[in-house]
């Protein structure tokens, strides 16, 4: 059980949920944790969702939650909880899909809309690190304002010399926009890829076309199969 | 198990519907997928359905001798084990009857069946709960052609259990002596599936 | 033609399959019983939705490992699965 401490609005439609659990034990950065709700009538739903905060056992855990607009889940999320109500919490989950501060490989990101919340993990937990190996993100969001973690993630880039983001914006962009403006496709993944003889440890996340369209490009790029993880979001952005 | 304050799950019933809606279930608008596999496509020259003793063939239907049978028009409730209900679904097929009477067979040779799927899906069901109009291989839904995410060209629709027993792609309807368990039922899923009894899992009543 | 959107990674079993198993499964190497394939659970594609787990090999589709709960009770079908490794822990996750 745990939980909700705090709220943080990301974007219009997106908030981070902070929650303090008695029983955690810590988690790696990329893991999930299992939902589970129970309504008065017994009826019951279950998602996963990634945790956002950075890998390690301090609390509170946090994940960002997108609202989903005839989603059975979301909307109860990021509308209906209050401060000190609790939930059911299963997790930490997933050894597959974690990245390690001592894995020496430099890291490439590739984040679909709300896929970018367990990078983000990973990308904070990196930020912890005292040698940091080179990263880079390459982050597709609809709109400007779609853009979770804007600020965090300029600050990281502005401050640090081995990370760098490449936005790209799917559905228009404002004046003096200076990043990309199209969907993730060939040309661009081979304009900001890390190259392949680098070996890069590379983390896809997003919904399942976007996933699936990247690592087919990334693979056709000459890229190793064992060096790119994914994580597929269902169609309607929940995961199953 | 916790209840979580201020959760409700889809709740769209109206009044009138209540008791149409077994227990358990909430009724849905939508047509939600559920599958074990990809989505399979068998194109319609290839496509066959035959019926079996044993395996042993009793008797085979192209697609074009298979619509060429008698159609019967169905407008029925499905409940899927997921809890989902949907209300007033429209199909057009052949009945089990029509396909024995097809067939040449005044009775089943056998007391079961086991329905096989294009991708492997499999589910057994009692011959009784297939023939006296239960029970239909379905083409068309809502005065169209299935489409392939929902089993098209052929499945099977046996509504009084719930949905699983109408599996997608159906192929083959093989009469057995024994009530073998099928895909799901060999898992844990009840082996007869009565939605008003609430026979989702192996041990419930 | 891309109609699969109707799978997941197999990250996504990880809470389920949690209850069988001591340890991580989704880093545990699945050998596909039909065609010699290795893969990570977290790898395997994940069908079933609501209904349960369905894992197949992503090389030839065939189910390596099924799961469900069952209202209470949980069962697990890993023939598809010829053999299941749980690689030592290292430093590359």
């Amino acid at each position: 059980m745990a939980t909700v401490a705090a709220f943080r609005d990301e974007t219009p439609s997106v908030k981070t949920i902070a929650f303090a659990a008695s029983q955690w034990t810590g988690h790696l950065a990329g893991q999930h944790i299992d939902i589970r709700l129970t309504g008065e009538d017994g009826y019951q739903a279950e998602r996963s969702y990634s945790i956002a905060s950075p890998g390690g056992t301090a609390a509170p855990i946090e994940l960002t939650v997108e609202r989903i607009s005839d989603g059975e889940v979301s909307p109860f999320l990021t509308e209906g909880l209050a401060l000190g109500d609790t939930i059911e919490l299963r997790g930490p989950i997933g050894g597959y899909f974690t990245w390690k501060p001592e894995n020496p490989s430099p890291l490439l990101l590739v984040a679909g809309g709300s896929g970018v919340v367990p990078l983000m993990s990973i990308l904070r937990t990196r930020n912890k690190c005292a040698n940091r190996v080179p990263g880079r993100l390459l982050y597709s969001s609809r709109r400007f304002e779609d853009i979770i973690y804007r600020e965090e993630l300029d600050r990281f880039a502005a401050t640090d010399n081995s990370f760098s983001i490449v936005h790209t914006l799917t559905r228009g962009a404002p004046t003096a926009w200076r990043g990309e403006t199209r969907r993730v496709d060939a040309q661009m993944l081979a304009k900001y890829a890390l190259p392949t003889a680098q070996k890069p440890h590379i983390f896809v996340c997003g919904p399942t076309l976007f996933v699936e369209t990247v690592a087919d490009q990334l693979l056709a790029l000459g890229h190793q199969e064992a060096g790119i993880k994914t994580e597929r979001f269902g169609p309607t952005g929940e995961k199953r | 198990m916790p209840i979580t304050r201020g959760f409700k799950g889809r709740q769209t019933e109206t009044v009138g519907e209540r008791d149409r809606v077994p227990p358990g279930q909430y009724v849905t608008r939508d047509f939600p997928v559920l599958t074990a596999g990809p989505t399979q496509r068998t194109p319609l020259e290839s496509w066959s359905l035959s019926l079996q003793r044993r395996g042993e063939l009793i008797s085979r239907w192209s697609w074009i001798e298979f619509e060429a049978l008698p159609q019967t028009e169905r407008t029925t409730d499905i409940h899927c084990v997921t809890k989902w209900t949907k209300l007033d679904t429209q199909w057009r097929g052949v009945t089990f009857d029509d396909i024995m009477k097809a067939a040449g067979l005044s009775s089943a040779p056998n007391m079961y069946v086991m329905a096989h799927c294009d991708g492997g899906y499999t589910t057994n069901l009692p011959v009784a709960d297939l023939v006296d109009g239960k029970a239909m291989i379905a083409t068309h839904f809502d005065n169209m052609p299935i489409p392939a995410t929902h089993g098209g060209p052929a499945r099977l629709l046996v509504p009084h259990l719930y949905f699983w027993k109408s599996a997608k792609w159906v192929r083959r309807l093989d009469f057995m002596d024994a009530n073998t368990p099928g895909f799901w039922e060999s898992m844990g899923y009840h082996i007869y599936g009565d939605p008003w009894r609430e026979q989702r899992y192996t041990n419930d009543a | 033609m891309i109609d699969d959107v109707l799978w997941v990674d197999g990250n996504a079993a990880g809470g389920v399959l949690a209850r069988f198993f001591a340890f991580d499964v989704t880093r545990m190497l699945i050998t596909c019983d039909s065609c010699g394939a290795d893969s990570p659970l977290g790898a395997l594609r994940l069908y079933g939705g609501q209904m349960g787990i369905i894992l197949r090999c992503t090389k030839c589709g065939a189910i390596n490992v099924r799961a469900l709960e069952n209202g209470g009770a949980l069962t697990l079908d890993a023939r598809g699965a010829r053999r299941m490794t749980y690689p030592p822990e290292s430093n590359s996750s």
